[in-house]
């Protein structure tokens, strides 16, 4: 089984300190950091002081939008394709079962950032047109998804056959490919609308927006994972985590720390791979 | 005013036209010879599926092979059968000034910031495109890193080094 955990850090320095208790508490294979801290150093210095293996950064040659560390040794992970825009680093991954998964980490264009919804698709098309190329050309589609979309599972981007074409449940995703317009389109599922609300155990999403907007959800699920339905029964865990087993992430109004710690919560998830 | 003998046909319209394939091949076959290979570039041609109909993309990868890197630096996309218009896509295309400065130029001079990925009608046109994208500070930073990163390796493997 791989143990992965995607967060994005905020560029918080004052983060670091809970990375090293994660790898602790949950034995985490492979990080996945959206704005991380750009100095590794002192993560690299906290994880292999918790002594649950040597950890190093991955993507030491050109520093990738989603910065990785992993304990894994680097014959398991290679840096495969950055697409345009560092949307998205695709790489490969030995697993213990599996001798090819390919591993997407991604930090999509925000609306904050000047994007709009019709923009992010567009984005959203073009990541998801990469992946596609990779799976054809590597003859694989064992693709795992992971990263900060900014965009909640229910947007276009994220939903829409041209894009992620993210689904809510594992019945649909086993369905195969959908026929629309006669071109068939690759599904993904997306275990994250699952994890929305407050009818699961956890938090209700992953970033919190307190706004005076007349139409604001509050919570939102801009931290995804989606799987191809080849890996959907190999999903063992998939949580959003309120704390790192030692110490909250949350502050007193029960929204992401964002001063102490970030202002998104992170996803942890286990693959029997 | 007299027609006869003119030709009213578009200037730079002759058999010489050059296909997107054509014009980023040479330009792959380019960079290896500049970089002695350290850096080179393949040529990725896909069928992607979009909501109007499949759409050809060819996309342009350096490659650094010491460094098993890949890096996807613009991509082609136009009509299966029609090579023009076709659209790029390309770091230097992506940039977006912040929500508020995109409404102050609009107040300012009533036009919207482009959002689409620039067009090219004629090979002469996606040239133009793809000459932007590779002289651009975004390919020239990276392409810069890959070589040295390159040279980084080959010196601490005690192997040998291209030189000028």
């Amino acid at each position: 089984m791989i143990s992965f955990l995607f967060w994005n850090l905020n560029e918080n320095a004052g983060a670091v300190p809970y990375v090293g208790r994660l790898a602790m508490t949950y034995g985490v294979d492979i990080f996945l950091f959206a704005e991380c801290p750009k100095d590794t150093a002192p993560l690299i210095t906290v994880l292999n002081a918790a002594f649950r293996g040597v950890y190093r950064v991955a993507d030491e040659v050109i520093p990738e939008k989603v910065r990785v560390i992993t304990r894994l040794v680097p014959s398991r992970l290679k840096q495969r394709l950055t697409l345009v825009g560092k949307d998205a680093t695709i790489w490969t991954l030995q697993g213990d079962t599996l001798p090819r998964v390919l591993l997407v980490a991604a930090h999509l264009p925000s609306k904050a950032g000047g994007f709009t919804p019709h923009d992010q698709q567009t984005v959203a098309e073009q990541v998801a047109r990469g992946i596609m190329s990779v799976e054809d050309q590597d003859e694989c589609q064992d693709t795992i998804l992971v990263g900060d979309m900014n965009m909640n599972p229910y947007e276009p981007g994220m939903a829409i056959v041209t894009g992620f074409h993210g689904l809510m449940t594992a019945d649909l995703v086993k369905l195969g490919d959908r026929r629309f317009k006669g071109i068939d389109y690759r599904r993904f599922y997306n275990p994250m609308w699952g994890l929305y609300g407050d009818r699961t155990p956890g938090p209700a999403g992953t970033f919190y927006w307190d706004a005076y907007s007349p139409s604001n959800h509050r919570w939102h699920m801009l931290d995804q994972l989606l799987l191809r339905p080849s890996l959907v029964d190999r999903l063992r865990n998939v949580q959003i985590l309120a704390g790192d087993g030692y110490s909250p992430f949350l502050g007193e109004d029960g929204a992401p720390d964002r001063d102490k710690v970030s202002d998104h919560l992170s996803i942890l998830f286990q693959l029997e791979i | 005013m007299t027609v006869t003998g003119q030709s009213f046909w578009p200037e730079n319209i002759d058999v010489g036209v050059l296909s997107p394939k054509e014009i980023l091949e040479t330009q792959a076959n380019a960079l290896a010879d500049i970089t002695k290979g350290l850096v080179t570039a393949k040529i990725i041609e896909t069928t992607v599926a979009t909501d109007k109909a499949p759409t050809f993309q060819l996309q342009l990868i350096l490659v650094a092979t010491n460094l098993t890197y890949e890096r996807q630096i613009l991509t082609i996309s136009h009509g299966i059968q029609l090579f023009y218009p076709a659209t790029v896509d390309a770091d230097c295309f992506r940039t977006r000034p912040p929500p508020l400065m995109r409404e102050l130029i609009k107040d300012a001079t009533g036009m919207e910031w482009p959002t689409d990925a620039p067009t090219a009608v004629t090979d002469r046109d996606l040239g133009t495109l793809v000459k932007t994208v590779l002289r651009s500070d975004e390919v020239r930073s990276l392409l810069t890193s890959l070589i040295a990163r390159s040279k980084d390796l080959l010196r601490s493997q005690g192997r040998a080094v291209p030189q000028k």
